[in-house]
């Protein structure tokens, strides 16, 4: 009465298995987006123990609510989704989001370089996110790329819309300048 | 446009960009999500606990049932055997039957019955014997046995009409209640004209807050699902061992097939699947006898049978129609119980008819009737050959 072990060799068939809580499907698609959504998670969390609570966090809510996937669009924007909700609802936890509008500093001003970060590794580039101040980090990720408009990062963050793009400008600025003083081979 | 740019490549950048979690954080996830089996092992033993109460209620009333039919009415046999007893009760002359006078005589073939099968235990042989032995003896009581028996036989013939051999057929009958029978039956559930509507929203899911414009824009969200299940349709072949007089134990093999369609009405476009799931099921059913006439048996039975799904087709038409067959894993458990009736055709062939009501069990089966509403209304017909 046990399930077999089978292959999966499409995302359609992996989704199947999860809908039918069958665990081979289940440990596939970790192991397919585990590493991606540890990425996201970082990026959001700012630091690594955080971010594996929202990995797990994540992958437990998404086995939960597979069955809500109506099988169209992208399931990884699907899935990001879950996760960037889990990250928000563990800063909400910690209080970060409480102090996001204040931070104030940076020029924001855009240098004219934007191939700069073709200069540096993912890896690189990930940490220089993950260690944006609070307030930049979350409007910057949640607009840069997952694409939300500052209307609904306003909304989700609880604040204005300037102050949406007041920091993202100051966050692009700040990015820009850390990857400028790494390529000239300064450590912060 | 500097800024769209940047903005353009870091992402490029970050969503390829994965690190190998660490092992524990998914042997920590595989335990909090790995609860289906116990819920299963749960459901296994509240089913036993149905059938159990089930099989014990249907045995109640047949006790019951039993009881009250033996204070009504006296075996044929003992009825043959007390007229035996007292011969001189016994009219020839007044049990040959008028042509025409059937409701007053009607217990006489009976009696006839009996006692031809019974013919060593009774006078009469021994009568016939002095007849054949001592025919000039000229005893009074001889003659007047022995002209009596083939007179018996003679009514029998009359009320007989499917008479074979020296039996006439409601004896046949008995003598075959008793043997194992092999059935063909086919059972349709007249309930299930459930349709089912669901509208999925992501107002309506827990991840409102995260759908941004451009999810939006590329996911259509809003989408209604109308399901209609049609009949399901089983046909299967049953073999019956009785194990006393009472009661027969009856496995076998039956095939399901159970069709749905779902339309999948969307912004811009409709899609149809159209579902057809196949099970090959095993029953295990007890059956106890009620109340049986000549050509008439009255019975309950309960049990329980376990299915395989063999496969899952599913049609898919719309802008990009597919046809495939997904694997059914798993097992399908259910337990019904029932009150049928079988009318005897022949000496060995009888026409039964079996409502019966039957509980599926979740057993994370695709989705299909037996989940939207699993206790469900079911009638068998068949045909039941006694060997």
């Amino acid at each position: 009465m046990g399930i077999r072990k089978r292959e999966y060799s499409t995302q359609q068939e992996i989704i199947e298995g999860c809908i039918k809580r069958e665990p081979t499907a289940q440990r596939k698609l970790y192991e397919i987006y585990a590493p991606r959504m540890l990425t996201l998670a970082t990026r959001y969390s700012g630091d690594r123990e955080r971010a594996k609570d929202v990995l797990h966090d994540g992958f437990i809510t998404l086995f939960n609510k597979i069955e809500s996937y109506g099988g169209f669009g992208s399931f990884e924007g699907w899935m990001r989704r879950i996760f960037v909700n889990t990250a928000l609802m563990s800063l909400r936890k910690a209080d970060v989001l409480r102090n996001s509008e204040q931070i104030d500093y940076a020029s924001g001003e855009m240098s004219d370089a934007p191939d700069a970060v073709e200069s540096i590794s993912s890896k690189e580039l990930m940490e220089l996110i993950a260690s944006m101040p609070d307030g930049f980090r979350l409007v910057f990720n949640m607009y840069a790329i997952e694409g939300y408009s500052h209307q609904e990062i306003a909304k989700e963050l609880n604040i204005s819309e300037g102050s949406s793009r007041s920091q993202l400008s100051r966050a692009r600025a700040w990015l820009q300048e850390r990857i400028r003083r790494q390529n000239e081979g300064e450590r912060f | 446009m500097k800024e769209r740019d940047f903005d353009n490549r870091l992402k490029q950048r970050m969503e390829s960009y994965g690190e190998t979690p660490d092992p524990s954080i998914w042997l920590s996830i595989e335990s909090k999500i790995v609860v289906p089996a116990k819920g299963g092992r749960v459901v296994f033993v509240k089913g036993f606990r149905v059938v159990a109460a089930v099989a014990a209620a249907v045995l109640l009333f047949y006790i019951a049932g039993r009881e009250f039919f033996i204070q009504e009415r006296e075996s044929p046999l003992v009825e043959v055997l007390k007229i035996e007893e007292s011969p001189t009760e016994i009219n020839v002359d007044r049990q040959i039957p008028e042509r025409g006078e059937v409701p007053k005589i009607l217990p006489a073939p009976t009696v006839a019955v009996a006692s031809v099968e019974r013919e060593p235990q009774i006078k009469t042989d021994e009568t016939l014997t002095d007849k054949k032995t001592e025919p000039e003896t000229g005893q009074p009581e001889t003659k007047q046995t022995a002209t009596r028996q083939p007179e018996t036989r003679q009514l029998n013939r009359e009320f007989t009409k499917d008479f074979s051999g020296d039996f006439p057929i409601e004896l046949q009958i008995k003598k075959r209640r008793g043997r194992p029978s092999l059935a063909f039956s086919t059972t349709l559930a007249p309930s299930v004209g459930t349709n089912e509507r669901v509208l999925h929203t992501f107002a309506q899911s827990d991840f409102k807050e995260l759908s941004s414009s451009l999810d939006r824009e590329q996911n259509q969200p809003e989408t209604v699902y109308d399901t209609r299940y049609l009949p399901s349709v089983s046909v299967g072949l049953q073999v019956m061992i009785p194990l006393s007089k009472t009661f027969s134990v009856a496995t076998g093999l039956s095939y399901s097939a159970l069709y749905s369609i779902t339309d999948e009405q969307r912004f811009s476009d409709k899609i149809r699947n159209e579902q057809t799931l196949h099970y090959i099921g095993l029953p295990l059913y007890l059956y106890a006898n009620i109340y049986s006439t000549e050509r008439f048996f009255l019975y309950g039975g309960a049990g329980a049978m376990v299915e395989k799904g063999i496969a899952e087709r599913i049609k898919r038409s719309g802008p990009v129609p597919q046809d495939y067959t997904n694997r059914v894993d798993g097992l399908q458990w259910s337990a019904g119980a029932t009150i049928g009736a079988e009318y005897v055709l022949g000496r060995r062939v009888g026409l039964y008819a079996d409502p019966m009501v039957m509980y599926y069990f979740d057993c994370n089966q695709p989705k299909s009737i037996r989940s939207a509403q699993p206790l469900q209304f079911k009638l068998e017909i068949g045909l039941r050959y006694r060997f």
